[in-house]
């Protein structure tokens, strides 16, 4: 079915992606990351001692702060915070730093389309760039439903407002074992078949929801391949600098 | 319990189990003006998990981009009474659910916002509406949701005219037996059309098992919950997961899907006969 998307995109096509870490001198792991015109800076600070009240104090806590391009803090804001501190609980060790903080300051520089997925990649790399220990990354897709029944991926602001649906999702990283057996052997479902979160805006069928997640979990593929590649790179360089 | 078991044994197990606990939920519905202050309200009870939702329509001039439509603005309070964890400051989760019920609200397509329009340009309905939850034991946004639509069923659209400034002026029930200078702008648009009704049911995912409708406790322990949101023809309104370690599998969230649908049925009863009860009032 063809598509006719205002940039000239394919179906499947997600925007160009770019990604510079350790952007911040102060903050301890920070990423800049844009996909298409949707630009987000992530900043993590920690782990810093001490918990927050009612939080267990023999897990690391963590907290995120959703800084909006203008305006106030608002409900929607307190929304994203709350599915991104889910998430990173789900995707971080928890027991490696007990009775910890973990700040994570997620600033939106620019909003055109696909926010929350854009804040979830520049989270993870951020992560990563900090050094907080990980179990697995996570990959975030937007995609919205057409009235005509198509699913497109990556939707601009436009887009998703024109949009019959759009639903983000946020995958587990596919898994590259340095065994090769352990890729082969799987139990159950592979794990990046998993769907760690989903935010539906609009109303959809059922069928049209599952078609959607199938090709959000193929083109997340696309996602952790650019994650890898991004962050091998970086190290492969600093050994060199320290002499 | 093993990892490796039979699908299918697994699968029957899921299902007796969460079926067990949707039967034994009981809901209550009391709508019929438990506000009678208000222009729409409904009390609703899933289990122990009371929410108390109230409506006041005001007249409003609408904005300059959308002249003939009026608005809704839903807010969600969590008041310490309803649970020991909630203290005066606003609760974070009141901010999230409060998103998420004008989310849900407003993309279900239960109510045509241009029906609010009184008169073009000048002047349409701006309804407030306030979720007190008054019992907090896990599902709160079931229970709000439902409480949310049964207050707009109960709706009554209070009858106003045009005064002489070109004023919208409330007709109150004195002045409907006197002589009126003009006639009332909406006297025959008492109630609310609303076209498909959204209900929802909250899940706790496990690695085996899958819980419908947890109470506080089980949510304390469990931290993947997924809500899903289907209207009256089955469409899916909203599949909500806000992260959590344990993930969601296809089967699983069919799974979520097919309990959400019998829970649609046995809600939409429950409102009709709430509904058919206040109209025989």
């Amino acid at each position: 079915m063809e598509v006719d998307r205002k940039d000239g995109r394919t179906a499947n096509q997600l925007r160009p992606l770019t990604c510079s870490r350790n952007v911040l001198n102060r903050a301890h792991g920070s990423v800049s990351w844009s996909q298409g015109e949707t630009k987000v800076l992530a900043a993590v600070y920690g782990p810093n001692a001490g918990t927050k009240k009612n939080e267990n104090p023999e897990k690391a806590c963590f907290e995120v702060i959703w800084k909006p391009k203008t305006g106030h803090v608002g409900k929607a804001e307190k929304e994203y915070e709350m599915i991104l501190k889910r998430t990173v609980q789900s995707i971080c060790v928890l027991n490696v730093h007990p009775n910890t903080t973990t700040s994570i300051i997620i600033q939106v520089v620019n909003d055109d389309g696909a926010l929350l997925p854009c804040a979830l990649n520049a989270l993870c790399v951020a992560l990563v760039d900090a050094g907080i220990p990980l179990k697995h990354l996570a990959v975030a897709i937007c995609c919205c439903l057409a009235d005509s029944g198509d699913i497109l991926l990556d939707p601009s602001k436009l887009e998703e407002q024109i949009m019959k649906a759009y639903v983000y999702l946020i995958f587990p990283n596919s898994t590259l074992s340095v065994l090769p057996e352990e890729s082969l052997k799987v139990i159950g479902e592979p794990m990046e078949h998993g769907l760690i979160a989903s935010s539906t805006h609009g109303v959809m069928s059922v069928d049209d929801y599952i078609g959607c997640l199938e090709r959000g979990r193929a083109a997340t593929a696309k996602l952790s391949d650019f994650l890898r590649r991004r962050l091998q790179s970086q190290f492969q360089i600093d050994p060199s600098k320290l002499g | 319990m093993a990892a490796a078991n039979d699908s299918s044994d697994l699968s029957s197990e899921m299902e007796v189990d969460a079926f067990r606990r949707v039967v034994q939920t009981y809901i209550c519905i009391l709508a019929a003006g438990a506000v009678a202050s208000a222009d729409g309200s409904a009390l609703a009870k899933i289990g122990s998990t009371t929410m108390l939702a109230a409506i006041k329509m005001e007249v409003m001039t609408p904005t300059v981009e959308c002249p003939d439509e009026g608005s809704i603005a839903i807010e969600f309070h969590m008041p310490p009474i309803c649970s020991p964890l909630v203290r005066p400051r606003p609760a974070d989760v009141a901010s999230v659910i409060s998103k998420q019920l004008s989310d849900t609200i407003l993309s279900s397509g239960m109510i045509d916002i241009k029906e609010l329009c009184l008169v073009g340009g000048k002047a349409a309905w701006m309804a407030y509406l306030d979720i007190y939850c008054l019992d907090a034991d896990g599902a709160l946004f079931d229970a709000a949701l439902l409480s949310a639509v049964a207050a707009f069923s109960h709706l009554n659209i209070p009858v106003v005219s045009l005064n002489d400034d070109g004023q919208i002026v409330l007709v109150s029930e004195d002045t409907v037996q006197l002589k009126l200078e003009k006639e009332p702008v909406n006297k025959e648009k008492r109630k609310l059309k609303l076209n498909s009704l959204p209900f929802s049911l909250t899940c706790i995912l496990n690695k085996n098992y899958i819980l419908a409708d947890p109470t506080a406790e089980e949510e304390s322990i469990m931290e993947t919950v997924v809500t899903v949101v289907l209207d009256s023809s089955y469409q899916l309104v909203s599949l909500y997961k806000p992260g959590g370690p344990v993930l969601g599998h296809t089967s699983g969230i069919q799974d979520c899907v097919a309990l959400a649908r019998h829970r649609v049925k046995e809600l939409q009863n429950v409102l009709n006969e709430a509904i058919s009860d206040m109209e025989i009032d």
